[in-house]
């Protein structure tokens, strides 16, 4: 996909394993394409860490792909396939292990008193051993990849944090 | 500290003593009867993102008497409108640091605006930018509002909105946008509390 196409589109879905920062992907790029931004996570989660029921989550995630404009991020599940389906650009972002567990800790740090933008209230990050290793070891990612192996020419796959900061100054 | 902080540009990241208006009818000695008519009229559509400021500029120039052209006009204002509110600035940067997404929200049509980002440095301090002449409307219309909660898509107790411009300010509380009011010397981390 070129630039322009990139700019054009109206539909992006973000994903990508835990802590790799596709919320701070999708804020600025939200800003700068002037593109609604839905969080995967504002549908699944609840007050103090309660899951969603999912037909719930389904019925949101529906509504909110069948708008005209949107940009979609968080980790993927075949609940929430359609997304990738509906979306004119996934961007991928595929980072080392190390950068992503990094990613999680720095984001442990900033909310663990006070929760994410996106999460409702009692939605502080905890620390888990167990999360961590699945960043490090990127335990989620062949579940992505598998995901994403039927939508391979919409997908723009970025590599690091300098790949990602270097497509955005592109497209700003 | 909210997770997101949306500031104002001009009064609050860039501040200034006076108006440009007032500022160049002082230097250059043109009433400002001859230079409100441009600010109070084709100027507001440049803000909005409507009409070209170098092509509405180009009758006014000439009846100010400014004979160096509208580029050379332009590099003038962007030059003296503003100085960098360092010591706030170094507190957005803290505040980046540990976690705060700060965007900017203007009221500024786009080549001032490319000034201060690029020119003056201030993307380096922000996640992004909600600007009137992009968004189409000012930060005095509720519907600023609705486009900046739809596109951060958060809910609005999540955000600081802080403007020097009280009506800024109670556009951005009716929209149920938490606001304050910001005065030169004060502190981000003074409002949030």
């Amino acid at each position: 996909m070129n630039h322009k196409e990139i700019q054009s589109a109206k539909k992006i879905a973000i994903i990508g394993i835990s802590g790799v920062g596709k919320s701070w992907l999708a804020r600025r790029l939200a800003a700068q394409l002037h593109l609604p931004l839905v969080h995967y996570d504002t549908l699944c989660w609840d007050a103090h860490w309660t899951l969603v029921p999912e037909e719930m989550v389904a019925q949101h995630l529906a509504e909110a792909i069948r708008e005209e404009r949107w940009i979609l991020e968080g980790y993927i599940n075949p609940l929430a396939q359609e997304r990738l389906t509906a979306a004119d650009l996934i961007i991928y972002l595929d980072y080392a292990g190390w950068r992503a567990a990094w990613g999680g800790i720095c984001r442990w740090w900033r909310h663990r008193k006070q929760p994410r933008p996106e999460l409702a209230h009692g939605c502080e990050d905890q620390w888990s051993w167990e999360r961590l290793w699945v960043m490090w070891t990127r335990d989620e990612r062949r579940e992505i990849e598998g995901e994403i192996a039927t939508h391979a020419s919409k997908v723009m796959r970025l590599r690091s944090r300098k790949e990602t900061s270097k497509f955005f100054e592109d497209v700003s | 500290m909210p997770s997101i902080l949306l500031l104002d540009i001009d009064g609050v990241l860039l501040l200034r003593d006076a108006y440009f208006s007032e500022r160049f009818s002082r230097e250059h000695h043109v009433p400002m009867e001859r230079i409100l008519p441009f600010f109070h009229g084709p100027y507001q559509d440049c803000v909005l993102g409507r009409q070209d400021i170098k092509q509405e500029l180009l009758p006014f120039l000439a009846e100010w008497g400014w004979t160096q052209g509208v580029e050379e006009f332009l590099r003038y204002w962007h030059a003296v409108d503003g100085a960098p509110n360092e010591e706030l600035l170094q507190e957005c940067a803290r505040l980046r640091a540990s976690g705060t997404c700060i965007f900017l929200a203007t009221d500024n049509e786009p080549c001032r605006l490319r000034y201060i980002l690029e020119e003056q440095g201030l993307s380096q301090y922000c996640d992004g930018v909600f600007a009137s002449c992009a968004i189409g409307c000012s930060k005095e219309d509720p519907a600023f509002w609705t486009h900046v909660l739809q596109i951060l898509g958060v809910t609005s107790h999540h955000l600081l909105f802080i403007d020097d411009d009280e009506k800024n300010v109670a556009c951005a509380v009716s929209k149920g946008v938490p606001a304050a009011h910001y005065c030169v010397g004060m502190r981000i981390s003074d409002l949030a509390l």
